[in-house]
């Protein structure tokens, strides 16, 4: 039984990333390649990367959606693969495009994955009524999936990434297709989950939203970790008029 | 293990699947209705159940299972499974704490669980109606082979869904894949077996070794295992071979064992294939 409010390993980080690898065929590069990386309790770490980089595909492996060709992801210490529903238990996902069962109203959906956390419909209502009204979904809850615009899924896949309170979050380009009151909102709740010692990757191809919310930006290209900033090398970068972009630019070589 | 029976009773209550379940019991009210309603009198002195009345009963309840198991079974595995894996709605699900493997068998579990319902309530009914008819009821051990027989076709369509939903990525391609596996096994198959044998292996009908292929292709299609099994429990074809070969296996050495052994065959391998391609291509 997973108790929704599973506290037991907060010492460990809580998520590690080793040496994943991603190819989706044979041949060619890998779209994820040697990737390490750990996003420990309280920390946000931005992922920045350009189209293609493999973001998304580091996200979904990390969320057991598709498989690692080869190396571990561990979540609070239980394996992606291996474990899966331990380490199903305390993740909570934002997809790059939110997908739900369009036929479906949003509470149905939230009882449904409620379920799965054992929580009863009473509980999962409850809890769900609060994230629909702090992600500003309460007056739409009578709508069906298919008539929410492209912002109010995204909205929804925050509500439902948030259901059983998870202690680690993957958030797939969450900014990008809100509103500016949705984006302020974003940012808010990044931070305060940061303060309640929750882990975040949250990824973006737009630098300027992680340097000020970031702890420590890795930036992966064409699969490759090429660098991970921390607190004091953005700041260093940003003290004399400098742009991240730029830094960015330049760490991948590319002229623009 | 909680999230599995929690996934599998959640399908089985869905909609779609109490539909389907009521579509087989209507169908099959409509075949006792046919055998003991305006059509056929009922008799003051109830007549005793014969090996021949009891091959034409079997042989109508064949012919109708054989159109419908497959029709709501393919129907099932793509509402069920096919739609919400190809349209990547299952994403939402998978990032829960269950598995691929968990969310996969169960809805096979609760779609096969659906079809065996309805047999089973059919089957009373359409014994029900004949035991109105006639002095006796259908023989048990008939009507549990007949059960099974279609369980398996259902198991085997709803899981050759299930494994299309692997080998395809589109919606339409899942759908269109699956009406041409009903066009080709269900309704040419007798068409297409003909032809094969007569242009590409140049048997002539009649001969020894045209029964056998015929037999050997019959086994090879889920959907002719039903046929197959009431011929060879009957020993009676009352539809000139039309709903499948007309001819009892059991005269080219197929045994019970054999039977159970494509069967079981028949349910697994599909749905097992589906899980392989999931563990080595997701
Ligand atoms: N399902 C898939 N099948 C085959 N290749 C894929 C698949 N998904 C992604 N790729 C490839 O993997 C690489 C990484 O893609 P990914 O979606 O992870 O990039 P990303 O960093 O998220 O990009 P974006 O900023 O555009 O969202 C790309 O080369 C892409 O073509
Ligand atoms: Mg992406």
């Amino acid at each position: 039984m997973i108790k929704y409010a599973q506290r037991s390993t907060f010492a460990l980080p809580m998520i590690e990333i080793r040496n994943l690898i991603k190819r989706y065929s044979g041949k060619g590069p890998a779209a994820v390649d040697d990737l390490t990386l750990t996003i420990n309790n309280g920390e946000i770490v931005g992922f920045a990367g350009l189209n293609g980089a493999g973001k998304t595909t580091t996200i979904r492996a990390c969320t057991g959606i598709i498989y690692p060709t080869s190396g571990t992801i561990l979540i609070d210490g239980a394996d992606v693969v291996s474990q899966k529903t331990a380490a199903s238990s305390s993740v909570g996902w934002v997809p790059e495009l939110p997908n739900f069962e369009p036929n479906a109203k949003p509470m149905q959906l939230l009882k449904y994955y409620g379920g799965f956390y054992g929580m009863n419909s009473e509980e999962s209502r409850t809890r769900g009524m609060t994230l629909l009204e702090a992600t500003g979904l309460s007056g739409d809850t009578n709508k069906k999936l298919r008539n929410y615009s492209q912002g109010m899924k995204k909205r929804f896949s925050l509500a439902a990434s948030m259901l059983n309170d998870p202690r680690n979050y993957f958030f797939d380009e969450t900014l990008n297709g809100l509103d500016p009151e949705g984006i302020r909102y974003v940012r808010k709740l990044v931070t305060e989950l940061k303060s309640r010692g929750r882990a975040i990757l949250l990824s973006s191809h737009i630098l300027n939203e992680l340097e000020t919310l970031a702890d420590r930006i890795a930036i992966i290209h064409r699969g490759k970790l090429v660098e991970v900033l921390n607190r004091e090398k953005i700041d260093a970068v940003m003290q004399n008029g400098g742009r991240l972009e730029d830094h960015f630019f330049s760490i991948i070589g590319l002229n623009v | 293990m909680q999230n599995f029976i929690y996934e599998m009773q959640r399908t089985f209550r869905s909609k779609l699947v109490i539909v389907m379940m009521i579509i087989i019991i209507l169908a099959s009210s409509l075949v006792a209705y046919g055998i003991t309603g305006p059509g056929s009198p009922k008799p003051v002195i109830k007549p005793s159940m014969t090996h021949a009345a009891q091959a034409v009963i079997f042989n109508i309840m064949n012919a109708v299972f054989l159109f419908l198991i497959p029709v709501l079974a393919i129907f099932e595995g793509y509402i069920i499974y096919g739609k919400d894996r190809t349209n990547g709605v299952l994403e939402s699900v998978v990032t829960r704490p269950t598995t691929k493997g968990q969310i996969l068998f169960s809805r096979f579990f609760a779609c096969a669980a659906s079809i065996f319902i309805g047999l089973l309530l059919s089957t009373l009914i359409i014994d029900a109606g004949v035991a109105s008819y006639y002095a006796t009821g259908l023989p048990l051990s008939m009507m549990l082979a007949l059960i099974a027989a279609y369980l398996v076709a259902g198991a085997a369509f709803i899981g050759l869904v299930f494994l299309l939903s692997h080998l395809v990525k589109s919606q339409t391609s899942v759908l269109g894949l699956a009406i041409t596996i009903f066009l080709v096994m269900v309704i040419f198959w007798d068409t297409i077996t003909f032809l094969i044998l007569i242009l590409a292996l140049k048997l002539s009908p009649g001969t020894i070794g045209f029964g056998k292929a015929e037999v050997i292709l019959s086994f090879i299609n889920p959907a002719y295992f039903g046929s197959n099994v009431v011929l060879y429990a009957t020993d009676v074809s009352l539809f000139g071979g039309f709903f499948g070969t007309g001819i009892n296996p059991a005269a080219y050495g197929v045994t019970l064992t054999s039977l159970v052994a494509v069967g079981i065959a028949w349910m697994a391998l599909p749905i097992l294939s589906a899980y392989a391609m999931a563990k080595k291509f997701d």
